[in-house]
C-alpha cells in the first residue's frame, strides 16, 4: 500500500513538471477585514503574489524593491498581493507595520497560513507571479540583493505579451 | 501487492493521466526532503542513530473545483525531541478531498483552522516545529460579505498520530459594516469517561482610519475542572501619519484548553525578533495562569529609517513575573542600497537576565552580489547563583541573485557548563532552475531553544552535516 501511494506521488510530480501550473484560488481578508477572492481579479494585468512576515527580515528588504516595481507598473496593471502569514501572536501588529514602512501593496492576512501551504511555502518571502489566465509563471523563495531584477523582466514579459 | 494497490495504480495509469493529458485536471505540490548526519553526543546517547531522513511529499490534484490532496512521509529515523523514538513513520498522513468554490469551501478528511484569534480554536501545523494539530473530520466554511460561518466535527491527532476525541464547533462573523465586525465561537468535546467540555468566546473587530481595536472574551464550560477558565485579549493600532503604536492586553486563566491534544493558540503578547539570540530565551505561553500587556511604537525618523521601541510585561495572577522586555531597533534602507537594523535589548524571566545588543549590515557590492553580516551579543546573569557569561553570534554571508549563496555562522559562549563553547558551521544554499532548492550545512550548531509564537522547540546540536531539498511543482 504504502509502495502504491509513493509510486502515485512520484507519478504526480513528474506529470506536474509539465503541465502549466494554475494558480490556486484562495479568499482571504485584507487589512480591513473585507474578503478578497484571487481569481475575480484575473484578466485585469499581471499579479504579483509575496507571502512575507513583519518578522522576516529579507521580507523587509525585498519589500523596499516592490514598492518601487509596484510604482513603476502598476500603471499597466500590475497588482501586487502583500500576505502577510503573522499568526496569532503578530498579527496584531500587521496594521501599524504596514502604515509606518508605509505598504502600498494590497495586504491580505493568512493568519493560520492555510494558502501559504497551498502555495508550497515552508519560508518566507515566497513570491509567485500570475498572468492574465491565472498562471503560474514565475516562482521564488528568499530574497537575495538583485532579485528583484529578475523579478523585473518576468513582470515585463507578461506586460509586454498582454 | 494488494488489490487496492492495484486497483491505484490502474486509477493512476487509466484515469488521472489521461484527464490531466487533456488539461482537465491540475496537479501541483511540493516535495521536502531532508537528510542529516549527526555526530553530537547528547543526539547519539538519546537516539543510537547518526543518520536522520525525512521526506515530505504533498500533491494537489484540482479539477474546477475540487481538490484532492495527499501527502506522503518518511521518517527514518524520527527527529528527536518531536516523535516518539519507538515509531516509525512511513505513511500516507494527510488526505482531504474539497469543494471550493471561494464563497463556500467544504472539507473532508483532514483539515486546519483559526477561530477569532485563537483563544478558543487554532488547529495548525508549523513543521520547522514540527507542531501539528491536524483535524480529521468535516469542515465547512461559508463566507458572504455580510457573515462568515464555519463548522467542523473532526478528531484531532496528537504528536504519535493518535486520534483524540471527537469535537463540534462553529464560528459566526457578522458584518453589518465593513468597519465593524461582531463574532461568536464555540467548541465542544466529551472526554472518557468524564463530563462534556466546551468553551465559547465572543469578539470585535472595529476599523477607523486612525487605527482598530480588537477585543475577545472566551470562557470554558467544565463541570470535571475545579476551576472553569476564563480569557480575555485585547489589541489596539493608533496611527498618527507615519506614527504607529499598538497595545495589547491578555489575560488567561485556566484556560490551556488540553484534552489529548491543545486546542487553542491564543496570542503570545511577547516580542516576536527577528535575531537568533533574542528569540532563544522567549515567554513559553502557560494560557493556565498569565496576564500581561505590550506595548509598541514605531516612527520612520528618517526617509526609509523607522525607529521602534517595545514593551511587553508577563506575570501570572499572583504577581510573580514571568517575564519583562525592553527593546529599541533602528532600521534603515539607504539610498544605495545598504541596509543597517541594530537593536538594544533587556530580557527577563525567572531564571536569568539578558542584555542585548544586535545589529546587520548588508550592501549590494555589485549588481547581483550582496553582502551581509551580522552580530549577536547577549551578557545572561543566573539567578540562581550570579553566574555571569556572554555569547556571541557572529554570521557572514556572501550571495549572488538569484542562484546562490554562502554563509558561516559561528557561536561562541563563556557559559562554564556548557560542554562546548564555540560552534561553527559553514552554509551553502542554491536555486537550481526556478522550483528547486538546495541547502547544505556542514559543521557544529548549538542545541536550544527555537520559539515561534509561544511554542517551542529544542533542536538538537549539530555535529555532522544537513541537507535539505525542497522542489516545488
Amino acid at each position: 500500500m504504502k509502495k502504491a501511494v509513493l509510486l502515485l506521488v512520484l507519478i504526480l510530480h513528474a506529470i506536474a513538471f509539465a503541465q502549466t501550473k494554475a494558480a490556486p484560488d484562495f479568499v482571504l481578508p485584507d487589512i480591513d477585514g473585507a474578503n478578497y477572492k484571487l481569481s475575480e481579479h484575473f484578466g485585469k494585468g499581471p499579479i504579483l503574489i509575496n507571502f512575507w512576515a513583519t518578522w522576516c527580515i529579507p521580507c523587509r528588504s525585498e519589500a523596499k524593491k516592490l514598492k518601487k516595481i509596484l510604482s513603476d507598473y502598476e500603471d499597466k496593471g500590475l497588482t501586487i498581493l502583500a500576505i502577510s502569514i503573522d499568526d496569532t501572536k503578530t498579527v496584531g501588529k500587521v496594521k501599524s507595520f504596514v502604515n509606518t514602512n508605509k505598504y502600498p501593496f494590497k495586504i491580505l492576512l493568512d493568519t493560520n497560513n492555510e494558502v501559504f501551504k497551498l502555495y508550497q511555502g515552508t519560508n518566507p518571502p515566497l513570491t509567485y507571479l500570475i498572468d492574465n489566465d491565472g498562471n503560474i509563471t514565475y516562482s521564488h523563495t528568499g530574497y537575495r540583493k538583485g532579485d528583484e531584477k529578475k523579478l523585473e523582466e518576468e513582470i515585463l514579459k507578461l506586460i509586454e505579451k498582454d | 501487492m494488494t488489490h487496492f494497490s492495484r486497483a491505484l495504480l490502474w486509477i493512476s495509469l487509466f484515469i488521472i493521466l489521461p484527464a490531466v493529458a487533456f488539461a482537465q485536471l491540475k496537479v501541483f505540490g511540493n516535495n521536502h526532503l531532508e537528510y542529516a548526519y549527526n555526530e553530537s553526543e547528547d543526539v547519539v546517547k538519546q537516539t543510537d542513530r547518526r543518520h536522520f531522513f525525512e521526506n515530505w511529499a504533498e500533491g494537489y490534484l484540482q479539477y474546477k473545483d475540487f481538490r484532492l490532496g495527499l501527502r506522503f512521509e518518511i521518517h527514518n529515523a524520527p527527529q528527536i525531541f518531536a516523535f516518539d523514538q519507538t515509531i516509525r513513520h512511513f505513511d500516507l498522513t494527510q488526505r482531504f478531498i474539497e469543494y471550493d468554490t471561494g464563497n463556500l469551501d467544504v472539507r473532508v478528511g483532514n483539515f486546519y483552522t483559526l477561530f477569532g484569534r485563537g483563544l478558543v480554536l487554532r488547529l495548525f501545523e508549523n513543521r520547522q516545529l514540527r507542531y501539528n494539530t491536524m483535524t480529521d473530520g468535516v469542515k465547512l466554511d461559508f463566507l458572504h460579505h455580510r457573515v462568515d460561518i464555519k463548522v467542523l466535527t473532526g478528531q484531532p491527532i496528537n504528536r504519535i498520530n493518535e486520534r483524540q476525541k471527537i469535537f463540534q464547533a462553529g464560528e459566526l462573523r457578522i458584518k453589518p459594516i465593513q468597519q465593524f465586525h461582531l463574532g461568536s465561537s464555540a467548541v465542544t468535546t466529551r472526554p472518557d469517561n468524564k463530563e462534556r467540555v466546551s468553551w465559547g468566546s465572543v469578539f470585535s473587530d472595529i476599523n477607523i482610519p486612525y487605527g482598530s481595536l480588537y477585543a475577545e472574551y472566551a470562557r470554558e464550560d467544565n463541570p470535571n475542572a475545579a476551576n472553569e477558565g476564563k480569557a480575555l485579549y485585547l489589541n489596539a493600532n493608533l496611527f498618527l501619519g507615519a506614527f504607529s503604536l499598538v497595545a495589547e492586553y491578555k489575560d488567561y486563566d485556566y484556560f490551556r484548553q488540553f484534552e489529548g491534544v491543545l486546542f487553542n493558540n491564543p496570542p503570545l503578547v511577547a516580542k516576536e525578533h527577528l535575531f537568533t539570540l533574542l528569540n532563544r530565551h522567549q515567554l513559553v505561553q502557560n494560557a493556565d495562569d498569565e496576564q500581561g500587556y505590550m506595548v509598541e511604537a514605531s516612527y520612520p525618523v528618517i526617509e526609509d529609517g523607522v525607529l521602534l521601541a517595545t514593551y511587553n510585561f508577563t506575570e501570572t495572577h499572583d504577581g510573580a513575573k514571568l517575564y519583562e522586555e525592553y527593546y529599541s531597533q533602528f532600521d534603515w534602507y539607504t539610498s544605495f542600497d545598504w541596509e543597517f537594523l541594530g537593536g538594544v535589548g533587556r530580557q527577563e524571566d525567572p531564571s536569568a537576565r539578558y542584555l542585548n545588543v544586535v545589529g546587520s549590515v548588508e550592501i549590494q557590492a555589485w549588481d547581483y552580489y550582496g553582502i551581509k553580516a551580522i552580530y549577536e551579543h547577549q551578557h545572561t546573569t543566573k539567578r540562581l547563583n550570579d553566574q555571569q557569561f556572554y555569547s556571541h553570534a557572529l554570521t557572514l554571508s556572501l550571495s549572488k541573485a538569484p542562484t546562490w549563496s554562502v554563509a558561516l555562522l559561528s557561536e561562541r559562549t563563556t557559559e562554564q557548563e556548557s560542554k562546548k563553547d564555540f560552534w561553527i558551521a559553514g552554509q551553502v544554499d542554491l536555486k537550481i532552475f526556478n522550483n528547486l532548492d538546495l541547502s547544505m550545512v556542514a559543521g557544529t550548531r548549538r542545541k536550544g531553544k527555537i520559539c515561534v509564537g509561544g511554542v517551542c522547540v529544542n533542536k538538537p546540536e549539530l555535529e555532522g552535516a544537513e541537507v535539505t531539498l525542497t522542489a516545488r511543482f
